[in-house]
């Protein structure tokens, strides 16, 4: 998938399903100084409400 | 991904959003595009990959009063998810839906298992009519992306 879509280093990845409140541009900030292969954004949700939305 | 990241000794980043204070989480809301102007310098071309090709089961619960599976208060899911990454600046985005072309005997598989607990009928609807494939190409049709 890498070589036939992908043409920016780094990039997102996101799930279809699921919406966010997530400040992208911090998150580059994140990734960039941390110097990380891969940095996850993740949050804790009851599992109820995370199975609701 | 994050096996390789292990193997090659380079680092896996966790930002926990839960440690979040609620103001940070308002000046997030508002300061996106602000925040990624500065990086357009840096990342000028960034892509969003979105993978929209499962069953969208994550919204099992919130659904099952509507209609509907992909619409969320009249708006295809992706929708949302689309308009969010413009606001931000990110404009180059792709979307996987291998899944929903090519389905796997792991798939059929758990699509048995959630007949069994679901309406059927209402959760094969939105493949046909509002399935993230037509969700996204009536979005595409009317803004400048391409899909």
């Amino acid at each position: 998938m890498h070589n036939r879509f992908l043409r920016s280093d780094p990039f997102l990845v996101l799930n279809g399903d699921t919406l966010l409140d997530i400040d992208y541009g911090r998150l580059l900030t994140k990734h960039s100084k941390a110097r990380a292969m891969v940095t996850l954004a993740l949050t804790q949700f009851r599992t109820a409400a995370a199975t609701a939305m | 991904m994050l096996a390789a990241a292990n193997q090659s000794g380079k680092r896996v980043s966790i930002w926990n959003l839960s440690n979040e204070s609620a103001a940070q989480k308002r000046m997030s809301l508002f300061g996106t595009t602000g925040m990624l102007s500065e990086f357009g310098e840096l990342f000028p071309n960034l892509q969003a990959v979105i993978l929209c090709g499962g069953w969208h089961s994550s919204a099992k619960i919130a659904c099952r009063e509507h209609r509907n599976r992909l619409l969320l208060f009249g708006r295809p899911f992706l929708e949302y998810l689309l308009c969010d990454l413009v606001a931000a600046g990110i404009h180059n985005i792709v979307l996987v839906r291998a899944m929903a072309e090519k389905r796997s005997a792991r798939i059929s598989a758990r699509e048995r298992s959630l007949r069994r607990r679901f309406n059927t009928r209402r959760r094969r609807e939105p493949r046909d009519r509002w399935g993230a494939e037509k969700c996204t190409t009536a979005f595409c049709a009317a803004t400048r992306f391409s899909s």
